[in-house]
């Protein structure tokens, strides 16, 4: 039967970065965290199991660009990605397997953006836009 | 009543490997992405030199099939297909849909393991392919014609 990996991946994404890492959300202040622009893909194999859930983690300082930056590969260290490297998956798929009945089988950083935007002419906000390919698996 | 004609996708068409004699279970091969089988029917070729254009008869039968799954190295099955490939023996294959786990409809063989062949990509999950060559007549299901 399938279902969608979105909520529970999405989950325990969160809890990751609010255990470890920069928390997701809270209130408009700065610095902070964002999870945005899921995009779960069709599954690949004929059980309905596997497949790409995407997103967007975004940083976002009102300091500088410096701090976004900062923050951004702060997370993905969270992640594993470049602490750990090869055993980032299996770190990864430990900490996220909270939410059964998905198990992530890996997650590759694919796109980075930065931004800087002004509100007004005192305010600037920098933003990094970090997209990252979470592959998982349904059990 | 004629079977209309009635496309399915191909996510149904599953790759099933057969256990047992007699009654042969038929189990799904997990993580199955895609499959293929190709029989073929050889023709030979009778044309003589008073022939305007080619002329054949049908030859010898045979089939091939090929199967692509996420790669496991402890999946009793596909630890199964690699004692198989390094034994030299056959196994059971049954490709199509099962109706209260026997054949329904598709096409069940048995077959020699040509080759398994693992896909290790960057930044994708790792699949292994099977090739198969089916060696004696394949059983088509439904065994009925409308």
């Amino acid at each position: 039967m399938y279902s969608s990996s979105y909520k529970p991946i999405a989950s325990a994404l969160a809890a990751a970065l609010a255990r470890e890492g920069y928390p997701v959300g809270g209130t408009a202040t700065y610095p902070r965290v964002e999870l945005h622009t899921f995009i779960e893909n069709a599954t690949t194999d004929k059980g309905g199991a596997v497949r790409v859930l995407s997103c967007i983690v975004e940083s976002m300082s009102n300091k500088s660009a410096e701090q976004a930056a900062t923050m951004n590969a702060y997370n993905l260290s969270v992640l594993g990605r470049f602490t750990y490297e090869g055993d980032f998956s299996e770190d990864f798929s430990e900490d996220f397997q909270l939410d059964r009945p998905f198990r992530v089988v890996g997650v590759v950083p694919t796109q980075l953006t930065e931004l800087t935007e002004t509100s007004d002419p005192q305010m600037f906000l920098y933003r990094v836009l970090q997209s990252i390919d979470i592959y998982v698996q349904q059990l | 009543m004629p079977h209309t004609h009635t496309p399915m996708l191909g996510n149904a068409r599953k790759f099933y490997i057969g256990t047992g004699t007699g009654t042969i279970s038929y189990t799904w091969l997990a993580g199955e992405q895609n499959n293929s089988v190709t029989l073929n029917g050889n023709a030979i070729e009778v044309s003589d030199k008073n022939t305007t254009w080619q002329k054949f008869i049908s030859g010898v039968r045979g089939g091939t099939a090929e199967v692509t799954i996420y790669a496991d190295d402890e999946d009793a099955q596909q630890m199964a297909a690699l004692d198989a490939l390094a034994g030299g023996s056959t196994i059971l294959c049954f490709v199509g849909t099962l109706a209260t786990n026997a054949p329904s409809a598709g096409i069940a063989f048995e077959a020699v393991i040509n080759s398994i062949s693992d896909t290790n990509d960057n930044n994708a999950v790792a699949t292994r392919s099977l090739s198969l060559t089916i060696t004696g007549a394949p059983t088509l299901y439904p065994t009925t014609r409308s």
